[in-house]
């Protein structure tokens, strides 16, 4: 075989190419075999997977968390955004990686419930156990400064002189921003256009460029509107985000009547197996998110931006209580109505 | 895939080579029926609008079918004239080659597949040398394994020989 | 505009430290723009842990500056192998390939280089002097105004449609149709995913424009081979000297076409301001005027330096007006400025109007660092470029592994999907068989593109307006666009009319067609 220019040039370039990375790369270790807790993590990569796109809130908080759980374990965190089929997809990657405590899910309650219930998947709740409840994101009634509302009841009356008239954005149809809407059309017999956009970002956006009236979203995804938007309306019942909501009421009828409490908790989950096999691994994953998410650096790096008052640690057990109840909650609504979050109401 | 080349350009192509030039016709009205098939399982506004779509592409794809099919001259395509027997033969086989890699993506893994696609590769281009190809599939697979894997950490699913 | 803001801007980035991020950031963004698939917001949001541990203007240096080295970065393998290594880069990839394919592939890359560089540039002065305005009026477009665009945005690529209509028409109707698989826009129900998970996002568009351009290029290299030894893509061997007085005859031929960088470059930075509309809309478009507009468009598709002008005036200065809406709003322009939103809150910085007050200084040295690097790809990009251009030496019976292998990689690495590494093959196979029979494939990539925003501003506007068609002409910036529709359709129906009774059209069916087009 002739061996021409190009073929040499081709094979000189790999060569070379081949021995730079190799000496540049340098080999990572595996982790051990058997389970001896923390020390499995130092020198590690652990890999997190984000359901949804970077920049979007998931991503934000756990990128705030990281470095404070990287120096409780000692080990790189390797963020990884697999979004899509409403977080359906990172999960099941999440899911389907090595099961040795080495890959997590910073996922939310209830995106998570509804990945499993709505989309065609091979998991649900059995598959992953909770590690740490991180923050919490309550859900508000957000308008225009210049809105010609000043209370949510004036809304309300609003609403019913006008049904199916105002237009409020929610993030997701397959959201608890959702859900909180549609909670607030039952309990007090009113119906608002609710449109559904492709994400949180676009949602609030549609109430700055006035395409929407309103919007229902997180307290602190939506702070940057704070400027040119106020709060109606914490829907909890209490609240405890005052510095953050203008000191905005509870949602609530003219005779006090209660709309039923919505927000969404991101958190940390692995997949079962991890729990099982590795227990000794899992506790260290508890007990490290538990350490970092109290150390004050955390706390005074969201200071900074006015969101100290997101975090809201859960233990294993009270997430999976929460996680349970969303599960139940939601399916309830899909056994009325199956098609509730896929077709207009 | 077209019939090797007629002598003259300028008569008419045969029934293999009419046959292969209705293909994207056939393509696209065989998608549009599918679609159109499917397409009880949705309503609303959702539905209309790829119902619409699928009609239109019926509707101008059985217009290039039977244009395709009834042509007088030859398609042009980007290939420097008509394939060749050889060429035809060719591409098949590389054609073969990415299936068996596709196919065996998930069960092996995604590196032990592409070596089956480098090899086979090699092979359709007519290398027939072992040592060349062993070598050079080990260079190229090699410094693909540490470009993605080792320098830039895109994390390949492990496979039933645990590699990635 | 704040003078002193901007110079305290300059201030920030003409230091040590802030210039060697904006070079490695270069540098970085290069080689990820290089390589199909690896997205630049995957690249960012991978580098954001150690980003936030600099200084705020550093890291907003790096991030900028690894977006604009990607969007040269990915025009080089689309010019030497047809590889789109961005997707804006698909557009390039047109006449850039063919410029190779005649053996100047130098040329085409010195064309490509000069444009981006011009386009950073254009595009980051006007946002410099504009930010705050520009923010305001990048608000001003809801659902009802992103479907006019689109629209728009159709009239305008009909021109991209090749040279049989029916052709042309059911492989952009075929692309509409695959563009609705997946979730509804509005509602999520589940449409032709046949119960496939990773279907449900759609048809993964990255791994769908590889197939299409590189994988099925690839094939047509194995059905040319010649077993000679000859390399197929039979180019001049290049040095350092050639490539430098390539990137000279590259610049002065860039140069030459003002009226195409003009023109390419405003409409980049108006598309760039639009949320939702991206890069790769922006550059289809701008290519598709730049050939409406041309006294010799037949040569579109075949090499011409317009072709190349147009992609990559245009894609470099959107890239400049994407940072407009992230920083004065908080919305993300692109994916890579997600990232960029998120480096912000990081640091501590709640973006918005009053960004510009609260830490303008940073915010105008991203910009500017925008700017530096624009005018940096001059001399990097031929240091970078030139080894790469050593691809087209090596012969087919290796180039053609490489290439695909690099392309699968790259397919999964959009997503880390393997499933994606099919949808390459398949469309791959698919745009094998329409170019062997004289198919064009821009429409289907452009039905992709545009079919999902088209369908779901469309549904989104009349959900808005309680199906009301009124509500489509309910704003001054929606009546201003229907009336641009209105004329743009009028001019083509006009031009079309004059040139059938100028010349007598014979039946261009059969005639050949130029590289992807």
């Amino acid at each position: 075989m002739t061996i021409t220019r190009g073929t040499k040039v081709c094979v000189a370039s790999l060569v070379a190419l081949a021995t730079t990375l190799a000496l540049t790369s340098g080999l990572g270790g595996r982790p051990p075999a058997e389970d001896n807790g923390i020390g499995d993590f130092a020198g590690q990569r652990i890999r997190f997977v984000v359901p949804t796109a970077a920049g979007g809130g998931f991503d934000t908080t756990l990128r705030q968390l990281q470095p404070y759980l990287e120096e409780r374990l000692d080990a790189t965190i390797a963020v990884q955004n697999l979004d899509g089929a409403a977080t359906a997809i990172g999960t099941s990657a999440g899911l389907n990686a090595e099961q040795n405590c080495m890959t997590m899910l910073f996922h939310g309650i209830p995106h998570l419930t509804f990945s499993y219930l709505t989309q065609n998947v091979d998991y649900s709740l059995e598959d992953l156990a909770p590690v740490a409840g991180v923050s919490i994101e309550p859900g508000v009634l957000r308008v225009a400064d210049d809105a010609p509302w000043d209370t949510f009841q004036d809304l309300i009356a609003d609403a019913r002189k006008r049904p199916g008239q105002i237009r409020v954005s929610v993030s997701l149809r397959t959201s608890n921003n959702y859900v909180g809407m549609r909670a607030i059309e039952d309990a007090f017999d009113v119906r608002f256009n609710i449109i559904a956009y492709d994400g949180g970002g676009p949602s609030r956006n549609a109430l700055l460029s006035g395409e929407v009236d309103a919007t229902h979203a997180g307290v602190f995804n939506s702070l940057g509107l704070e400027d040119a938007t106020k709060v109606l309306g914490v829907q909890m019942p209490e609240n405890r985000w005052g510095d953050v909501t203008g000191d905005a009421p509870v949602l609530a009828g003219p005779d006090g009547e209660a709309v039923p409490e919505n927000s969404s908790r991101y958190s940390t989950w692995v997949p079962t197996a991890c729990r099982d096999d590795y227990p000794k691994r899992y506790e260290a994953l508890v007990g490290a998110m538990r350490e970092a998410l109290a150390d004050p650096g955390l706390a005074a790096d969201l200071a900074e931006l006015g969101e100290e008052s997101k975090l809201d640690y859960l233990d294993p057990d009270a997430l999976g209580a929460v996680a349970r109840d969303s599960d139940e909650e939601i399916r309830s609504i899909l056994e009325d109505d199956p098609d509730a979050f896929t077709t207009s109401p | 895939m077209p019939s090797p080349p007629a002598p003259d350009a300028v008569t008419r192509p045969g029934v293999a080579e009419r046959t292969f030039a209705s293909v994207p016709a056939l393509i696209a009205f065989a998608l549009a029926a599918v679609f159109l098939l499917r397409a009880d399982r949705i309503s609303g506004p959702e539905a209309t609008y790829p119902v619409v779509l699928a009609i239109a592409v019926l509707a101008v794809g059985a217009v290039n079918l039977v244009r395709d099919l009834l042509t007088t001259a030859r398609s042009s395509d980007e290939t420097d004239g008509p394939l060749t027997r050889a060429a035809v033969l060719r591409v098949l086989a590389f054609v073969v080659v990415l299936f068996a890699a596709l196919v065996l993506l998930e069960p092996a893994g995604f590196f032990p597949a592409m070596v089956v696609m480098v090899v086979g590769g090699l092979v359709c281009f007519g290398v027939r040398r072992p040592l060349v190809i062993a070598a050079a599939t080990a260079l190229i697979v090699g410094c693909a394994y540490l470009v993605f894997v080792r320098l830039l950490v895109v994390p390949f699913p492990p496979g039933f020989l645990g590699i990635t | 505009m704040n003078l002193d803001t901007i110079s305290d801007g300059f201030g920030l980035l003409l230091q040590p430290m802030p210039l060697m991020w904006l070079v490695i950031g270069l540098c970085l963004g290069f080689l990820v723009g290089v390589l199909p698939g690896l997205s630049t917001s995957n690249t960012a949001a991978l580098l954001l842990p150690f980003a936030i541990g600099l200084p705020t203007e550093s890291s907003l240096i790096l991030i900028v500056s690894i977006y604009a080295g990607a969007q040269f970065g990915g025009a080089v393998p689309a010019i030497l192998v047809n590889v789109p290594g961005e997707a804006g880069a698909a557009v390039t990839a047109l006449d850039g390939y063919q410029f190779t394919k005649r053996g100047e592939p130098a040329l085409a890359i010195g064309i490509a280089r000069m444009a981006a560089a011009i386009g950073g540039v254009v595009g980051g002065v006007v946002v410099l002097l504009l930010l705050g305005p520009l923010g305001e009026f990048a608000l001003t477009f809801g659902a009802r105004e992103l479907f006019v665009v689109i629209l728009l945005g159709f009239v305008v690529a009909s021109s991209l449609m090749g040279e049989s209509v029916r052709k042309g028409l059911m492989v952009g109707l075929l692309g509409l149709l695959l563009a609705t698989v997946g979730g509804g826009p509005t509602t999520g129900q589940e449409r032709f995913t046949f119960g496939v998970l990773e279907l449900y996002e759609g048809i993964s568009f990255i791994p769908a424009l590889v197939g299409l351009f590189a994988v099925s290029e690839m094939l047509i290299l194995v059905a040319r081979h010649r077993r000679n030894g000859r390399p197929e893509l039979d180019v001049p061997t290049l040095s350092l000297g050639k490539e430098l007085r390539s990137a000279i005859r590259g610049a002065r031929e860039t140069l030459r076409h003002k009226k195409v960088v003009g023109q390419s470059n405003a409409l980049g930075v108006v598309l760039g301001l639009i949320p939702g509309i991206g890069t790769t809309i922006a550059s289809f478009v701008s290519y598709s005027l730049a050939k409406r507009r041309s006294k010799t468009p037949e040569r579109f598709g075949k090499g011409t330096p317009e072709g190349v002008i147009a992609a990559e005036a245009c894609d470099s200065s959107a890239v400049g007006a994407t940072l407009v809406p992230t920083l004065t709003l908080g919305i993300p322009g692109s994916a890579t400025m997600a990232v960029v939103l998120a480096s912000l809150y990081l640091q501590g910085i709640q973006p918005g109007p009053q960004v510009l007050i609260s830490h303008g200084a940073e915010a105008y040295a991203a910009i500017l660092a925008l700017i530096v690097a624009s005018i940096l790809i001059m001399p990097l990009g031929v240091l970078l470029a030139s080894p790469l251009a050593m691809v087209t030496k090596v012969p087919a019976k290796y180039l053609v592994p490489i290439v695909l292998l690099a392309c699968f990689a790259g397919a999964f690495a959009v997503r880390y999907s393997l499933f994606d590494v099919g949808v390459a093959i398949m469309f791959g196979l698919l745009g094998l068989v329409l170019r062997l029979n004289g198919y064009p494939v821009i429409p289907l990539v452009l039905g992709l593109v545009l079919g999902p925003l088209a369908e779901e501003n469309l549904l989104r506007s009349l959900e808005l307006g309680n199906n009301s068609v009124g509500y489509f002409f309910g704003s001054t910036t929606a009546v201003v666009l229907w009336a641009l529709l209105v004329a743009a359709a009028g001019y083509l129906f006009w031009q079309y009319r004059r040139r059938r009774s100028a010349e007598p059209v014979p039946d261009k069916e059969n005639e050949p067609v130029g590289g992807n087009a």
